[in-house]
């Protein structure tokens, strides 16, 4: 290929062949597109066959294979043109098809398990037809490795998500081997069981497994001697996260569990799993921080009671006396504070022990674990339980928070303004890098061009994120007590949303196909070859997470209605351009370090100079924005809302209540989320989100985080750098320990009443959830995202195994070997890094 | 026996240092000084005391009776905050770097570059990188990929990031703990460059090793300790390897050394 484009005849004839082989694939594409909006290709039900009929999936489909037709005929003009980029794009669309052909050939073998009455396949109950179930795979693997081992080492070299370095690859490759035998051995298994049922549709895996072979057949010869490679962002960062093994394992079960029972991807089962390890997830988070720093708190589950008893002493008998509950005392809120001071006090017990006694910390928090124990178990007493109901019988409320509604609202736009600001000082720096970055590698006109593009792109995606933002805020609002939001949008502003959006995208593309089109051959470099498949990716993607979305809440979308497509297109179109932004700033990021690495000196253009010459109109397009969003909210709140009337909240239903509304309620019916009434879902889901994700910003972005790292990656180095290395094992403890309290106080929010063994043995759920997501007990390594997966590991287990029908008692030696597989996973992951 | 050759004022000195541990004397009396601009080779069998000396001077331990000067002031160096204070960077054979965290990180540690965003302040990872780079090229590291894992790397490359760092932060004083113990000889050979590199830029470098004709190379000056005494301060052109090795070994100073150091005296 190097040669076809370097022009010398011996290699012509490949470039004409897969330059034939592309428009081919292109025109098979667009056909299939075609075929869908004129009927011959139903998918799914079609209640008859016209044009405006398209359901869902066919124009999930249409689309998906438009843009592919178009990639793969933009593929063969490049190659025809002898284009060096083309090699980038013969490695994209032919990676596309694969996964498409893979994705083909499984629908045919899940379309036939399903049709069946048999429904899914269950995993036998018994020990004799689980054995035979193991060989049954274990052979089906070893004939598809002897018969197709070549073709297995295709997979390794699609696979191999992990080393960077790719010459090294070739021997051993633990992740290649690893994705290759696991999607042969599933869908091996897959294709013994569907081949045995009735109503396996030959044509469509036919048709799937073709496609798959022929793409991997280009694919593999299109990656040969390339840098750039599709799989490549995935592979890095799997390489980077230090989760690898959750996700693979998450992976895993989720697979393995929702073929063999069909209530386990249930709205119902997935709410149970989060709802009931939310809390344990919150607590995870300290104890992940405290183990990356190479510590760890056993004491967390007594810690959970105490604060939990604390909050319910403090709520029923340490304001009995001040009299009801009202307005002006908070008394929940008080005693909510109270009980987190507690929290904190027995973490920094805790730290405060372990640095000055510098016994390990398995010991000191055995034993301030038996410690705080006690404190519950005395001042409660043995057998009882301390109940809100006992306190403050049926008459009274739970309690109750009072809320200014000039509170909300000022969050509201404190919320705008900040992303506003956000993007204000972004954009000079974006803007005076990518000019950098061009101008260093064409010729300036065309940089400065591109670099204005960029920054008014990122601006525009900040404005409606922004927008979005009030958007939500304001409805949330105007729901949260019914209060009937009195204005919908005309007409006119859905059009007006509509064109606005075509523009930005055709905005989008046309920034993206400008450098491209100006050089019509050559020349290209990695950046500008990856904008454009990383700015359709983009949208696709963010189009198939809608969708997912509204295929799994079952959202039935009415179009015609405004309101709800308004709101539907400003979250689609912020999340879109987001994404897109990122992707280009990571791709001009990548076109930089390439000036580096070449070692030409980049000038450094100060901020506050950009900002002298030509910031000014930014500033003040910026400032009129988002005077405009406020404008907009103030004059809503007194058009709509009676703002002088505090809002009225449940104090338990903000710490962990159930999710009782639906989506129909926030947007008037529109749209219509079907929770059903048996799905608990609950709000320390969304509390356990939120610090998720603070926690992995500070972990990851701040000072604080990377000291912890330090700590516990190499005490000595940090204490040499000047880290004050027991300051920061306490402020872990303290940290931790008030995770746990905030915890606590939502397991009592959602179950009012407090036993001495309240969160007993939690710790070693927690310290295993933490273990599973690939944090390492030695300290130095981990991430949040990790636990979070491990958490869910935990919880999906729990579930699953009760669905497909194993003995819940078999739970915990089940936890106990996968956790030790995940371990061992992870040290694979990591020492084939090195 | 040395004399200063300049009327400056030392860098570090330190004045009859005693060390003891319970009954243990670890150190007794020791002098030692680093002229500025200096490598000095630290020289001396296990247990001689040097790590203890090293020790005392990085705040890790208090020395018993004795005082140290720096840059002519005396001062207390009762914790590793205050050496660093003052400018004094311990480079430890495994100590120096975090494995797990990347070059830049590691080369920022303790005093990370941020910017605002709203009331927060994030990691300016990008600086970071950048300049580690740019700083680790000045000293004459090149490095790949400032955002890779330190643990990748080869002992000899990590070395020369710390060497580097030091360089880059200003320090004054290196010390460079037993360096190249674990090192291949190409690596050595990078690292007692950089070692050079530092002192052409102004550092003053202390280098414990035990192997002499490594330090031979490169130092401008050897201390000899054994059993926590000084056996005495020699420049290079005055000895040579075998001369050096056998005092370290027996801790007596050679005949035609003493001959010199009476001559001296009566100078």
């Amino acid at each position: 290929m190097q040669a076809y484009f370097e022009n010398r005849d011996s290699n012509a004839q490949s470039g004409q062949f897969y330059t034939a082989i592309m428009g081919v694939l292109g025109l098979a594409y667009l056909a299939v597109t075609i075929l869908i909006f004129t009927g011959w290709i139903a998918l799914g039900e079609r209640a008859n066959v016209s044009r405006r009929d398209i359901n869902f999936n066919e124009w999930a489909v249409a689309i998906g294979s438009a843009l592919l037709g178009i990639g793969a005929f933009r593929t063969a003009w490049g190659l025809a043109q002898r284009e060096r980029v083309s090699w980038a794009w013969l490695q994209w669309v032919s990676f596309v098809s694969l996964l498409v052909g893979f994705a083909i050939a499984m629908s045919a073998v899940l379309g036939a398990t399903q049709q069946n009455n048999i429904g899914a396949p269950r995993l036998p109950n018994d020990v004799l037809g689980l054995s035979i179930l193991i060989i049954a795979w274990v052979s089906s693997i070893g004939i598809l490795l002897t018969r197709f081992v070549l073709y297995g080492q295709g997979l390794a070299r699609i696979f191999r998500f992990i080393a960077k370095d790719r010459d090294k690859l070739d021997s051993g490759n633990f992740w290649g081997w690893f994705f290759g035998l696991f999607f042969i051995a599933v869908f091996a298994n897959l294709v013994v069981i569907a081949t045995t049922v009735e109503g396996f549709n030959k044509e469509r895996f036919l048709l799937g497994v073709g496609l798959f072979v022929f793409s991997a057949a280009i694919y593999s010869y299109a990656v040969k001697g390339s840098v750039y490679t599709p799989d490549q962002r995935i592979r890095i960062q799997l390489a980077e996260s230090p989760s690898a093994g959750a996700i693979i394992g998450l992976v895993v079960i989720v697979m393995g569990f929702s073929m063999a029972s069909d209530l386990f991807l249930d709205t119902t089962s997935i709410a149970s799993i989060l709802s009931n390890n939310a809390t344990k997830g919150i607590i995870a988070i300290g104890i992940t921080t405290l183990m990356i720093s190479g510590e760890f708190d056993l004491s967390v589950g007594s810690v959970l009671g105490v604060t939990a008893m604390a909050y319910m002493i403090f709520m029923g008998e340490g304001f009995k006396g001040i009299g009801p509950l009202s307005f002006e005392q908070q008394p929940t809120v008080i005693a909510a504070i109270l009980a987190l001071i507690c929290a904190c006090i027995m973490g920094l017990i805790n730290g405060l022990l372990l640095v000055t006694t510098k016994i390990p910390s398995f010991i000191v928090t055995l034993g301030t674990l038996f410690a705080y124990r006690a404190i519950a178990l005395v001042f409660i007493g043995g057998g009882r339980i301390l109940r809100y109901r006992d306190y403050f019988p049926p008459p009274a409320e739970f309690p109750q928070v009072f809320i200014s509604r000039w509170a909300i609202a000022t969050l509201a736009i404190t919320g705008a303004l900040f992303i506003l600001v956000t993007a204000l000082q972004a954009i000079p720096q974006y803007w005076s890098r990518s000019v950098r970055a061009w101008s260093h590698i064409k010729d300036r006109e065309m940089g400065s061009v591109i670099a204005l593009g960029v920054s008014i792109w990122s601006f525009i995606s900040a404005a409606t994120l922004a927008t979005a933002f009030a958007w939500l805020a304001l409805v949330a609002y105007f729901h949260l007590d019914r209060v009937h939001f009195g204005k919908t949008l005309g007409q006119a502003d859905f059009w007006l949303a509509i064109i606005l959006g075509l523009a930005a995208a055709a905005v989008i593309t046309a920034i993206n196909l400008y450098p491209s089109w100006r050089k019509k051959s050559g020349g290209l470099n990695a950046g500008e070859a990856y904008s454009i498949p990383t700015g359709v990716t983009g949208w696709i993607l963010w189009i198939a997470i809608f969708a997912l979305i509204v295929k799994v809440y079952d959202l039935r979308l009415n179009l015609s209605n405004p309101d709800s497509s308004m709101l539907i297109l400003i979250v689609v179109a912020a999340l879109g351009f987001t994404h897109v932004t990122l992707a280009t700033f990571r791709q001009y990021r990548l076109a930089r370090q390439q000036v580096v690495a070449v070692g030409e000196r980049v000038e450094a253009v100060p901020v506050s100079q950009y900002l002298r010459e030509r910031g000014y109109l930014t500033v003040g397009v910026s400032a009129a924005l988002a005077l405009l969003i406020v404008a907009l909210i103030v004059t809503a709140y007194q058009r709509f809302g009676n703002i002088d009337s505090p809002l009225k909240v449940g104090f338990f239903d903000v710490a962990n209540g159930q999710w009782r509304f639906t989506m129909a309620q926030v947007t008037r019916g529109l749209v219509h989320v079907n929770i059903p009434d048996q799905a608990n879902l609950r709000n320390a889901i969304a509390w356990w989100v939120i610090l998720a994700s603070i926690f992995q910003v500070i972990l990851f972005r701040t000072r604080y985080g990377n000291s912890v790292f330090a700590v516990g990656g190499n005490r000595g180095a940090a204490r040499a750098q000047g880290i004050n290395v027991n300051r920061v094992k306490v402020q872990n403890f303290v940290l931790c320990s008030f995770l746990t309290g905030l915890a606590g106080i939502m397991e009592v929010a959602r179950n009012p009443g407090v036993d001495p063994l309240k969160g007993n043995t939690w710790e070693l759920d927690v310290i295993a959830m933490t273990v599973i997501g690939g944090t390492l007990l030695t300290g130095g390594y981990g991430s949040i995202i990790g636990t979070m997966l491990g958490v869910l590991i935990f919880g999906m287990l729990g579930t699953g195994l009760v669905l497909v029908g194993m003995d819940s008692r078999m739970f915990q030696g089940v936890i106990g070997v996968i956790m030790i597989g995940a371990v061992v996973l992870n040290n694979t992951v990591k020492r084939s890094r090195s | 026996m040395a004399t200063r050759k300049s009327d400056d004022t030392p860098l570090l000195e330190m004045r009859g240092i005693f060390k003891f541990f319970g009954r243990v004397q670890a150190l007794r009396g020791i002098d030692f000084h680093v002229d500025r601009q200096e490598i000095v080779g630290l020289l001396g069998d296990n247990g001689a005391g040097k790590s203890t000396l090293i020790k005392t001077l990085t705040g890790f331990h208090t020395p018993t009776r004795g005082q140290i000067y720096f840059e002519g002031r005396p001062v207390s160096i009762d914790s590793p905050y205050v050496a660093r204070e003052l400018g004094i960077e311990t480079v430890y054979q495994d100590l120096a770097l975090v494995p797990l965290m990347s070059i830049a990180r590691n080369f920022w540690l303790g005093q990370e570059p941020t910017k605002r965003l709203g009331p927060f302040r994030l990691l300016d990872e990008e600086r970071m990188g950048e300049e580690a780079r740019k700083a680790l090229a000045d000293v004459g590291i090149t490095i790949r990929n400032p955002h890779e894992e330190v643990g990748t790397m080869s002992g000899g490359e990590r070395q020369s990031i710390a060497i580097g760092r030091a360089v880059y932060f200003g320090k004054k004083l290196l010390i460079l703990d037993e360096p190249t113990s674990a090192l291949s000889v190409g690596e050595t050979r990078k690292v007692l460059e950089y070692t050079r590199t530092a002192k052409a830029r102004g550092m003053s470098v202390i280098f414990i090793t035990h192997n002499i004709g490594q330090i031979h190379q490169i130092a401008d000056r050897f201390t000899v300790i054994s059993h926590g005494t000084k056996v005495g301060d020699f420049y290079k052109d005055e000895v040579d390897e075998e001369e050096v090795a056998n005092m370290v070994m027996t801790g007596e100073v050679p005949e035609r050394l003493r001959l010199i150091r009476e001559e001296e005296m009566m100078v």
